[in-house]
């Protein structure tokens, strides 16, 4: 039961960045034993309002209280210190430090002579981590542990610390559902524990599942903060966007026979990652390759583009065997991968968008391999520039500059110049907000009718049955199952990718779906 | 509901680190073993009692200032200024202890010219923004001035006995040096490995925002520790005037690049996060004991660079080889 | 107004060193009466190529996102080759094999960054000792003695009244410049010190560029040494200790970032005028060499301390 006087109250919070202003006087209180949840699109100011709690920021204008008391807005060791924690999106953690190094870090034990205490430190680690259910040696090397492990390492590192307030950043983006189940039911328990969380997420279904208070964010304004149960999915994406969410106007359909198949892969294995995988995909088509986190699909895409190298089994594209030991044999192939974190694998931040575009094209008969054709690059531009719909004032601008969804369209921009005819895009529409996500849809459907063969693999179940004519679903690297048009809905996909081969042990997790069950 | 986590690999315990680590040691032990075994049998003076406190004596100036910089490479910084600041801190030792000034205040004055270098590099790093590499790049130009200034171009011969003592007395059988060199790497490695000061200089090493999240104060971090290592310099500037005895300020030229590679072949990564100090030690005595074998087999003293040379680049092989195979990224760009 | 002042302020932060060189020779004209001699300024633009050259094959390496610490040596082992090969083979073949025996020994030194996942910095360390050793081993650590005169014009003579070398340097950056803005290789070299890793998944043939980029230093190198060779008509080991660490400096100093990705040609060939003009200005004023150390350090550290202050604090106007 939520505490009658707030533990955090944040008034009238301004922020500018240069011309932009990001916060336009939010208020924002929590409570204590509440999950109090922060949604809205990219750019809508989440971000800014948790680093600005955090003490990251200074904003322009506004006040804090935590406990009742009035507080000024000093660093990120005041705001520590007031008992504000925070789990960041971007780890803090420091890979080649231990486990217990880093849960303890800045406030280490210490015996005389200012030695560290490393008994204390190792026990102290340890309760933290059993209450989140973990057991992890403390002496592991932090950078060795899986996505999921770390990210409880992050929150035992909040706790050490023993705050009123936990600020949790998208603390799902990396999870699957078993993980996500495990770290629902751990902030529950903070919760319970008098913690007040304030839980900032894309995922409306974790929303939901979790959240006593819902506050929408939009454009830096706050549009409203009600409480959960008296609010749906559907007005708060309304809320959200400012807009109801036009549906993709695309229906799968099953691309004629006789079309010839521009990839076909049989029994491709890379030992370790995943097992003779089979499948086709036609010129005009969009394949979907759905799977959790660890299904080895991932890996697959990679492999196929020649970052990784299968151990067995063939790969064809358009009749030719194709042997990819190198990016480059994958281009030459006609092969394009769009990998998933664009800022690490795919934008060079200081080349421009038309260098951006035109970084993988090359040279077309007749050209000189040697030299940049100004003006027949501006020309190709223009044109993919419409066909794509990249909103960006001129090319030379940086690419930093442009949203995230423009940014996507600039790779893929970039596989058009390439003349790639088979486009292989991991998580196209990661970090890219409700409304471009449509326009990335409207946009592979046109790449596929231009003749392409695209291959999607996504996490989003929702994505994949909207944009796609078939999937296969992949589980612990095999293939599982290949869902045909008809049999292409949301739930089937989640339903297959969690089930697995009928020949495995039985999974003891249960089925998460992103929707209420029937009682 | 509680999960038994186990590292990914088995490489990912910290304890295989440590022994990968060792293994590091052992190599270099084992080219040290070499050396000694294949030139001890072409000149069996080499095993003598003074030719190996000769190779201590000449390994110390590169383990004290080693000691140092294996602290600011963990840290991800670079150094390039240790040379000059040598120098600067022999001549000064060797002017004062030469017109009549104690010998305890004149050390200390030379160690306090290193340690101000040092700080006045981190503060250009940490005030200025200006990165390490260019940073001690200028204060190598500065220090360098500063040092021909003040000795107006000419050396100086150290007639104080006690100084020159420090240089050759002997320590339960151990040169002085050497002794101190030890006692340097024993205080640096306590202070790197079992204090809060050394942890968050590895962790600012490794990931500076997360060690800035955390409440570290990384800046203060940077200048203590660039403090440290222009003490250390200076402190190597003191062995080699006690050792060699008559000092000019060019008596550090080309050191930095010495202690860098040392450093490297110890087993420090220069992508930050860890440090290899026994190993830095370790080296230093390896690179004394190559120059002396080549020395007493009549080898010109070119070959020694070809030496050096090699085995800088055989051992980032191996680390870059090593890297790879725990998975971690290959190092990046030093000290920016 | 304001947009005439806040023009100008942008044109000051793009351009800094040239801004500030200019200011320089403005206030040296001023102030010396020797500086403006024929002989003075010859001087200095004969001096500043030796630096300038290597600066522009170095801007485009650190700009790919490598450093070369072996140019001393590099530089020295190639300026020994055309010594002594001139006398047997004539200038044309002597500069020739220089030349080329500075892009292979550049090549070496990309081979091993990219083969053998060598850091740069620490590499090229490496190869600073080999090379070294080399230049002794051949030399038999004696100074190789030059005569041939069309060799030593190349270095100490002048063409129209303008000293050759530094004609030859405006040749390297006319060259540098069209590789690196107007070739595909050039953006391959932009985008690589950009994100390497998403240059490998846009196809770019990541050892090719660095080994290219690595023989580029070599050959730039290598014609410095040839050109310095010429100058002082003599060669040997130690001719250029300390090189690169004035190369790096003007290339710093011109702008370019030690992060790679980004660069400017025009800067670092500001950046090697730079450097000569300072010491020209302290030898024409009558201070001391040593002297001369610490005004160097100090102008290396305000020049880009200038720039770290001014975003830190002006970020936000400007």
């Amino acid at each position: 039961m939520p505490d009658q006087q707030p533990i955090l109250a944040a008034h009238g919070i301004v922020k500018r960045f240069g011309g932009v202003q990001a916060l336009r006087g939010v208020d924002f209180d929590l409570h204590a034993s509440e999950v109090h949840a922060l949604v809205g699109e990219n750019g809508a100011g989440k971000s800014t309002l948790i680093r600005v709690l955090a003490g990251l920021h200074r904003p322009d204008e506004g006040t804090l209280e935590v406990n009742s008391r009035s507080m000024r807005f000093g660093g990120p060791l005041a705001a520590r210190r007031a008992g504000i924690g925070t789990v960041a999106q971007e780890f803090t953690l420091v890979p080649k430090l231990s486990v217990a190094e880093n849960v303890l870090l800045g406030h280490e034990p210490r015996r005389p002579w200012r030695l560290l205490d490393w008994p204390v430190m190792r026990r102290r680690t340890s309760e933290l981590l059993e209450q989140l259910g973990l057991e992890i040696d403390p002496q592991a090397r932090a950078g060795s542990l899986s996505i999921a492990d770390q990210q409880l390492v992050e929150i035992a590192k909040a706790l050490s610390l023993e705050p009123s307030v936990l600020i949790m950043d998208e603390p799902t983006a990396a999870l699957n559902p078993a993980e996500v189940d495990r770290l629902i039911d751990v902030v529950g328990a903070l919760r319970d524990r008098g913690v007040g969380v304030l839980y900032v997420t894309h995922r409306l279904g974790e929303v939901f599942r979790l959240a006593d208070r819902i506050t929408v964010l939009r454009d830096g304004e706050q549009v409203a903060t009600q409480a959960a149960a008296a609010i749906d999915e559907d007005e708060l994406i309304t809320q959200m966007l400012g807009r109801e969410l036009t549906a993709v106007d695309h229906e799968p359909q099953e691309v004629a026979e006789d079309r010839q198949a521009l990839l076909r892969v049989s029994e491709l294995s890379l030992e370790g990652d995943f097992s003779q995988v089979s499948f086709e995909v036609r010129a005009g088509e969009v394949l979907g390759i759905a799977g959790l986190v660890g299904s080895g699909r991932s890996e697959l895409m990679r492999a196929l583009f020649g970052l990784l190298h299968p151990t067995a089994g063939t790969a064809e594209v358009d009749a030719t065997s194709l042997t990819a030991t190198h990016p480059r044999d994958a281009l030459a192939a006609g092969v394009f991968l769009l990998a998933e974190d664009r800022k690490a694998e795919g934008l060079i931040p200081d080349l421009s968008v038309r260098e951006n575009l035109f970084l993988t094209a090359a040279p077309d008969d007749g050209e000189s391999p040697w030299l940049l054709r100004r003006s027949a690059e501006t020309k190709e531009y223009e044109q993919v520039k419409s066909f794509l719909d990249i909103r960006a004032d001129s090319p030379e601008q940086p690419i930093p500059t442009l949203s995230g969804g423009n940014q996507q369209k600039v790779l893929l921009g970039r596989a058009m110049a390439s003349h790639a005819r088979v486009l292989l895009l991991s998580e196209p529409t990661r970090g890219v907000d409700v409304g471009a996500k449509s326009d990335i849809y409207r946009a592979l459907r046109k790449l596929a009718a231009d003749d392409a063969a695209v291959v999607v693999s996504s996490s989003d179940a929702l994505e994949l049955s909207q944009v796609c004519d078939r999937c296969l679903v992949m589980s612990k690297g095999r293939a599982v199952r290949v869902l045909g048009p008809a049999e292409l809905d949301e739930d089937s996909i989640v339903a297959a990718a969690v089930r697995g081969r009928d020949d495995d042990e039985a999974v003891d997790e249960h089925v998460d779906v992103d929707k209420e069950q029937p009682a | 509901m509680s999960t038994t986590t186990v590292p990914r690999s088995p490489l990912g315990r910290l304890s295989v680190r440590r022994l990968l680590d060792v293994l590091q040691s052992a190599g270099l032990l084992a080219v040290l073993i070499v050396v000694f075994v294949v030139v001890s049998v072409l000149e069996p003076h080499f095993i003598s009692g003074a030719s190996l406190k000769t190779i201590l004596v000449n390994s110390s100036q590169l383990a004290v200032c080693g000691v140092g910089m294996t602290m600011v490479i963990a840290l991800r910084g670079i150094d390039l200024s240790v040379g000059s600041v040598e120098a600067l801190a022999a001549v000064v030792a060797a002017k004062l202890s030469s017109t009549g000034t104690p010998l305890a205040l004149a050390i200390a004055i030379a160690l306090l010219a290193g340690l101000v270098a040092g700080t006045i590099n981190g503060l250009i790093i940490t005030q200025l923004r200006v990165p390490a590499f260019v940073a001690t790049l200028g204060m190598l130009s500065i220090a360098q001035g500063v040092a021909l200034l003040y000795s107006n171009g000419g050396s100086f011969l150290v007639s104080d006995r006690a100084f020159t003592a420090i240089g050759r007395d002997v320590v339960l059988g151990v040169p002085l040096p050497f002794v101190i060199a030890l006692l340097a790497l024993i205080a640096g490695w306590v202070l790197f490995n079992q204090t809060r000061f050394g942890r968050h200089t590895a962790a600012a090493g490794d990931n500076e925002e997360a060690a800035i999240a955390s409440g570290i104060r990384v800046r203060s971090l940077i200048v203590a520790v660039f403090a440290i290592v222009g003490l250390t310099a200076a402190l190597a500037g003191v062995l080699v005037t006690a050792q060699v005895g008559d000092v000019d300020a060019t008596v550090g030229m080309g050191f930095e690049l010495n202690v860098i590679a040392v450093v490297v072949l110890g087993g420090t990564s220069l992508a930050g996060g860890r440090g290899n100090l026994p190993g830095t030690v370790l080296a230093s005595v390896l690179v004394a004991s190559i120059n002396a074998a080549l020395n007493i087999l009549g080898v010109q003293t070119f070959y020694q660079y070809l030496a050096v040379g090699l085995l800088l680049i055989l051992a980032l092989a191996l680390e870059a080889f090593r890297d790879r195979l725990t998975g971690s990224r290959p190092s990046a760009r030093p000290g920016v | 107004m304001e947009r005439v002042r806040s023009g100008l302020a942008t044109i000051a932060a793009r351009y800094t060193i040239e801004v500030v060189l200019v200011v320089l020779v403005i206030v040296l004209l001023l102030t010396s009466s020797s500086f403006g001699t024929s002989d003075n300024l010859n001087g200095v633009l004969r001096q500043s190529a030796f630096v300038g050259i290597g600066a522009a094959g170095m801007t485009l390496l650190i700009v790919s996102g490598a450093f070369d610490l072996s140019v001393a040596s590099l530089l020295a082992v190639c300026g020994i080759a055309a010594g002594k090969l001139v006398g047997d083979v004539g200038v044309v073949i002597a500069v020739v094999a220089a030349l080329l025996l500075g892009a292979g020994l550049g090549s070496v030194n990309g081979l091993i960054v990219s083969r053998l996942r060598v850091p740069a910095f620490v590499a090229t360390l490496g190869t600073q000792y080999v090379y070294l050793a080399i230049a002794y081993i051949w030399t038999n650590n004696q100074v190789v003695v030059v005569s041939n005169t069309t060799f030593l014009a190349l270095g100490a003579g002048s063409i129209a009244g303008i000293p050759t070398p530094f004609l030859f340097m405006i040749g390297t950056y006319l060259v540098c410049w069209y590789l690196f803005w107007r070739t595909r290789y050039g953006r391959h070299v932009r985008a690589m010190g950009s994100n390497e890793q998403a240059s490998l998944i846009a196809g770019v043939p990541l050892e090719r560029v660095r080994v290219a980029t690595f023989a580029l230093v070599g050959v730039c190198t290598a014609l410095a040494g040839v050109l310095l060779t010429g100058l002082v008509s003599s060669a040997d080991g130690t001719v250029a200790t300390g090189y690169e660490l004035n190369v790096i400096a003007a290339v710093v100093v011109g702008g370019t970032s030690l992060n790679g990705g980004r660069g400017t040609l025009a800067g670092s060939f500001a950046g090697a005028l730079f450097f000569t003009l300072v010491s020209n200005a302290l030898n024409l004023y009558g201070v001391g060499s040593y002297w001369q150390y610490v005004v160097t350090g100090l102008v290396l550290v305000s020049a880009l301390g200038v720039e770290g202050l001014r975003r830190r604090f002006w970020l936000e106007t400007i």
